[in-house]
């Protein structure tokens, strides 16, 4: 069969509010017919507004929200059937974005050990995965600290290791660094790189800060519960004024880059970086340069650009 | 204030009681709980004492952090010494109006208030050298019987396991409220007791909303994590006795024959 690690079709879910007699009260749909295969070994960021239903999808992937119409598929199995609910959860672990509210254990290296445990796997094998999770997110020095000492992207890279320590084929991050600093949002999404990289882990990464998609394989944009973007992160970008209509915010250089191409600099699309930017605005200001001192008076609208 | 309330706050630090099993830990706490009720003389009590500075020194843990944990207890050690003080019928030393002291309450209220401090300290090198989560394994081991009589021995375990987790978290989180309460002109130092107790309300209301929030989000956490009870889970650090345990075992019996031969 050739399907992807992760596989919804024509996916719906309704939250519904009963009232005290049981009676349906709201309904609200989060998830509105979305259709997505994602193959295994990339890096997938997921974005979207509030509200959008980016994180119920992420709660779809491991059976804690099942679907209320249509179908979802981790390598295969149904998460609807309860008999795989175990191996669906183990195949696709999940960081949430509060680092307090998901460490269970009082010592980091127990808390690793927590995934295991639950799964049965024999002690030496514990000990042994705990070893390879520390170190594979660089938090083995911390192992015998109180999770309460740690900052919070320690505590999000110790919560990435216990999801690693269940051996998963792929992870999903629910906004796991929305409530970091930038220093721990940056040591968070590098280790999630590295485990994407090194050890061709599945990444579903939701987020909103935009800064953290650009690296991605492939980068989905929901809205109101609809799939409305799919693309590798420069066919996104260049499509600026389409993401500002979905209330996102796009990188503050390719934001530059839009906004001075609009007052009719010759820029391409979809620029990411810093020094992508420089290497396209470079020879254009050495050109303008080489006009000047050759006499020749520059056009009307680089003047314009000049001023601003 | 609450801050100062130690139990649950892991030490980590290598000593003998640390490597212990927490089953002896739990037994020794208990033997020592059970001999301060026995202790009726100074005899007795200096035992006890001896035997507290001895297992402190043995924990490696700074004596400063065991005696944090009295100041919680501070009222009721007020209380129950001035009871005794105030109420134990006897020789007469001193009086003032009605108010007399007695040699024999002198005696008890001094008793009371070291038993209830050694109570604490007690209670407190337990919690300082074991990790919740061994303590819990313990306690689950140790009544594993229970389980016969379908007490659910295992889910109790792992409750008191995560309530000592979020105990820290929780009064952070007090902490913070209390502050964001009083810079908007909350008021929780002066009126009577009642009036205090009214003043918690902004203070309670968004802490057990807050508590609720963590509790849901932790329960889908542990289910992503494929917690489903304690059927078919191993143990990462299943409890193995080892000499250490058989001599700890040995110092407490010894210790609480001590203190009743005593009295």
């Amino acid at each position: 069969m050739s399907m992807g690690i992760i596989k919804a079709s024509k996916l719906i879910f309704d939250y519904i509010r009963r009232d005290e007699e049981d009676r349906i009260e709201e309904v609200n749909r989060a998830i509105d017919g979305l259709d997505l295969d994602i193959r295994e070994g990339d890096f997938v960021a997921v974005l979207g507004h509030n509200g959008s239903g980016k994180s119920t999808f992420a709660k779809q992937i491991n059976g804690i929200l099942l679907p209320t119409e249509g179908t979802v598929w981790i390598s295969g199995m149904k998460t609807t059937d309860d008999s795989h609910i175990w191996d669906i959860r183990k195949t696709a672990g999940m960081v949430f974005q509060n680092p307090d509210n998901q460490i269970i254990g009082n010592v980091v290296e127990e808390d690793v050990g927590f995934g295991p445990e639950n799964l049965g796997v024999p002690t030496d094998e514990i000990w042994r995965r705990v070893e390879e999770s520390l170190q594979a997110v660089g938090m083995t020095a911390f192992r015998m600290k109180s999770p309460n000492k740690l900052s919070g992207g320690q505590k999000q890279r110790v919560a990435i290791a216990g999801v690693m320590a269940m051996k998963p084929r792929c992870i999903v991050l629910d906004e796991p660094t929305a409530m970091l600093d930038p220093n721990g949002r940056k040591d968070v999404i590098r280790t999630i790189h590295e485990l994407n990289k090194k050890e061709g882990i599945t990444v579903l990464l939701i987020t909103h800060y935009m800064e953290e998609v650009i690296e991605a394989d492939r980068v989905i944009v929901m809205d109101d519960g609809h799939l409305v973007m799919d693309g590798t992160p420069r066919e996104i970008f260049s499509r600026v004024k389409e993401l500002k209509e979905y209330r996102l915010d796009v990188p503050q250089v390719t934001e530059l880059a839009y906004e001075l191409k609009k007052e009719g600099v010759d820029l391409p699309d979809g620029i990411l970086t810093i020094e992508e930017l420089t290497e396209a605005l470079v020879p254009l200001f050495r050109e303008q340069q080489a006009d000047r001192e050759n006499g020749i008076p520059t056009g009307g609208q680089r003047e314009h650009v000049n001023q601003g | 204030m609450i801050r100062d309330i130690t139990l649950g706050q892991y030490y980590p630090v290598d000593s003998v009681l640390h490597r212990m099993d927490p089953r002896t830990k739990l037994f020794g706490t208990m033997v020592f709980i059970i001999s301060l009720f026995f202790a009726g003389s100074l005899a007795a009590y200096g035992v006890a004492t001896v035997f507290l500075i001895f297992v402190i020194r043995l924990s490696r843990v700074p004596f400063g952090f065991m005696v944090r944990g009295l100041k919680a207890i501070l009222f009721l050690l007020l209380i129950s010494v001035s009871f005794n003080l105030f109420l134990t019928p006897g020789t007469e030393v001193f009086r003032l109006g009605f108010l007399k002291i007695t040699w024999e309450g002198l005696r008890l209220a001094g008793f009371m208030a070291l038993r209830l401090i050694y109570l604490v300290i007690g209670s407190t090198v337990m919690t300082l050298t074991t990790t919740p989560n061994q303590l819990t394994d313990g306690m689950e081991r140790s009544l594993g019987f229970l389980k016969r009589v379908r007490v659910p021995v295992h889910e109790i375990s792992m409750m008191m396991s995560i309530a000592l987790r979020f105990i820290p978290i929780l009064v952070e989180e007090t902490d913070k409220i209390m502050k964001a309460q009083m810079a908007r002109g909350a008021d929780f130092e002066s009126g009577n007791l009642i009036q205090k107790a009214k003043n918690m309300v902004p203070l309670l209301v968004p802490l057990f909303i807050s508590a609720f929030r963590r509790a849901t989000d932790l329960a889908m956490a542990m289910e992503a994590r494929c917690y489903h009870g304690g059927d078919g889970r191993t143990k990462m650090k299943p409890l193995q006795y080892e000499r250490r345990d058989y001599v700890g075992y040995l110092v407490c019996a010894g210790y609480l024959a001590a203190v009743v031969l005593l009295g």
